[in-house]
């Protein structure tokens, strides 16, 4: 774990009441590579991805984003520091535009608060026409040009994934976290999902991490996988031998859930 | 679904911004304000009597009320049960300040800010606590804000006296432009043929104007935004990287001060304040109109107003089935128009319409405590 890392955890953990969610786990991301998470249900993915975006606080352990510790820094002041994320259960903004959702997500490139969103005025207006500019863009790089003015709440679950993954990208983040893109997805989706994850680094210039169930997915885009099991790291590798080792053939036979 | 991964070349390029959105923005609220001056305008020149004009005047006033809690209740989604009480404050503020009481006679125009920025940082006081934790904790704490105003309005009279208590504060000035009373037969705007009570409608159109202006453009700016998104989702708002306690801030510090300088306004008005006026009630009342107009809409909060004063005007020929008839229609409008007059129900929960699913809709409120996602 040297400077090279963009994301780097030492030590994670988090309890809930009695239960130990997540239980002294290492985790390091490089630069403009995806890194893949997995693990049976209820293993503790989604709360290391909430500790690491700062929707939870750790009881242990520490984060820094390129060098810095950012351990002490809520969810939004992560947000604006380019470690952004999307959500098991999909969180848009339903009753608001496709194009308004990507805007929001551009919070920290945007500029105005009371005075300047009610006087506006020449740096308000470029950051605001710059902002919808880029969203934009990213929806239609994404394949949703055609909605950007539907109510995201309107739109397929298929649909809402991607926009979900356009309000993290308009922001030029320099992490993405991905919880599950591919859940609800039917094949061809998977594969346009699998498709789009896998050239985010150099499209975008940014590091991944991806939970995910789908080994397909994971084979397709990953560099290397961490396995964690009852929150505690399992073992980690390429994709091939991980899939392979038979502590992680058990993990998931153990629970039956191989989906 | 076509593919998604390499940006495919779009032939029906998406609507693109004619404008830069901040001036399609403007163009709109400053539209929109205009029509309402329009009607305004109208209604002046149409009253067939003083009394007309003067209620009239009281819808404006409850519709800068209504437009301000919109801004905390309808698009940051906090409920705020002690609304009147910063209403009250700012009308205190000016009672206070320019009358007989303490003798002392500031400014009207001075007044004013001064007003809303007592409001405001009463506001700032209330909010601080409260809007650091989540959910219903705020209305309570309102509640109580509310209600502890009502009695530091009625009880400032001993050992010092500064309200005045329970009589009210009588004999206000009128405000005066640059020397001109207005409110005052044959000057001012008396000049134009317009009685006392028109003037004050005049002034209440302007600030009626001003906050409809501020309130759309706030609704379309970053921060509009970001209190439309918080509504929906605390967690995915501020995985965005906004400052959920900043916002609802600032959302409750608007309104706060909006309804400080609609205070500010009535007393000058009245001529007279009094704690009475600045009940619980009347929180419930211009939360009503809000809700009635429809939550999150401006032209809703203005519908909302006019349909609650105007109302128990119409039905004051029915005497002792007034208040019957006022709940029968309120119960009428909700139920077939449950998101109001002006709302739009909320997409993507396309509702099966059985009333027991709706009402179960209604209770399920999405839960945000950032744990599970
Ligand atoms: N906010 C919470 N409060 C209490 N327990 C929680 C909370 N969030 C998660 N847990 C528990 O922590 C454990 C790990 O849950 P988590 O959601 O992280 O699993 P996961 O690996 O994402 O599972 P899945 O594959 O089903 O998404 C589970 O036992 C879960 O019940
Ligand atoms: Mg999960």
């Amino acid at each position: 774990m040297t400077t090279e890392h963009l994301l780097v955890a030492r030590g994670l953990a988090k309890r809930f009441g009695g239960l130990v969610a997540v239980d002294g786990v290492d985790f390091a991301v490089p630069e403009r590579r995806i890194v893949g998470i997995i693990g049976p249900n209820g293993a503790g993915k989604t709360t290391l991805l909430n500790l690491l975006s700062g929707a939870l606080r750790a009881d242990e352990g520490t984060i820094l984003l390129d060098g810095a510790d950012i351990t002490r820094r809520n969810a939004a002041q992560r947000a604006a520091l380019g470690l952004r994320r999307t959500f098991q259960n999909i969180r848009l903004f339903g009753g608001m535009t496709v194009l308004e959702n990507v805007v929001v997500g551009m919070h920290a490139q945007t500029r105005g608060w009371i005075a300047g969103g009610i006087l506006g005025g020449p740096r308000v207006a470029r950051a605001e026409q710059d902002a919808f500019d880029t969203a934009l863009a990213v929806l239609d790089a994404l394949g949703l040009g055609t909605r950007v003015d539907h109510l995201a709440g309107s739109l397929s679950y298929g649909e809402q994934r991607r926009v979900e993954i356009a309000r993290a990208l308009a922001s030029s983040p320099r992490i993405l976290l991905l919880d599950e893109p591919a859940a609800g997805l039917n094949s061809a989706e998977k594969r346009a999902a699998a498709e789009l994850i896998r050239t985010l680094p150099e499209r975008y210039g940014l590091s991944v991490v991806l939970v995910e169930h789908d080994m397909d997915l994971v084979t397709h885009t990953c560099s290397t996988v961490s396995v964690i099991e009852y929150g505690r790291p399992l073992c980690a590798g390429r994709p091939a031998e991980v899939f392979s080792d038979q502590r992680v053939i058990d993990a998931y036979l153990g629970t039956a859930v191989a989906r | 679904m076509t593919t998604l991964a390499p940006s495919p070349p779009v032939e029906t390029e998406p609507a693109r911004r004619a404008s830069s959105p901040d001036a399609a923005s403007r163009r709109t609220a400053a539209k929109q304000v205009g029509v309402l001056v329009a009607v305004c305008l109208l209604v002046i020149l149409a009253a067939p009597s003083d009394y007309s004009v003067r209620i009239a005047t009281l819808v404006l006033v409850y519709a800068a009320l209504a437009m301000g809690l919109n801004v905390v209740v309808g698009l940051a989604g906090l409920l705020d049960l002690g609304f009147i009480a910063f209403f009250g404050v700012g009308a205190y503020t000016y009672a206070l300040l320019a009358s007989d009481l303490h003798d002392i006679h500031l400014n009207f125009w001075v007044l004013l800010p001064v007003g809303m920025l007592v409001a405001a940082m009463l506001g700032v006081l209330v909010g601080l606590p409260a809007l650091r934790t989540h959910g219903d904790y705020l209305a309570i704490v309102t509640l109580g804000f509310g209600e502890i105003v009502f009695i530091l309005l009625v009880n400032l009279d001993r050992p010092v006296n500064i309200t005045n208590g329970p009589q009210g504060v009588l004999g206000i000035d009128l405000p005066s432009i640059g020397g001109w009373e207005v409110g005052k037969e044959g000057v001012f705007l008396g000049a134009f043929g317009l009685t006392p009570t028109m003037q004050f409608f005049v002034l209440a159109t302007l600030y009626v104007a001003a906050v409809m202006y501020c309130a759309l453009r706030l609704r379309d700016a970053r921060l509009g935004r970001a209190w439309r998104a918080m509504r929906e989702s605390e967690a995915a708002t501020s995985s965005c990287g906004v400052s959920i306690v900043r916002a609802k801030m600032s959302a409750f510090v608007f309104g706060a001060s909006v309804a400080g300088g609609a205070g500010v306004l009535t007393a000058a008005w009245y001529g007279s304040v009094f704690p009475d006026s600045f009940l619980f009630s009347e929180s419930i009342k211009v939360l009503a109109m809000v809700v009635l107009g429809g939550i999150g809409s401006v032209w809703g909060a203005l519908a909302g107003a006019l349909m609650l004063v105007l109302m128990p005007e119409l039905l004051r020929e029915f005497d002792q089935y007034r208040l019957l008839i006022f709940g029968l229609v309120l119960v009428l409008v909700m139920r077939l128009r449950p998101q109001g007059l002006f709302g739009s129900r909320s997409p993507g929960i396309r509702a099966p319409g059985t009333l027991g699913n709706r009402i179960r809709r209604r209770l399920r409120r999405p839960t945000d405590r950032g744990g599970r996602s």
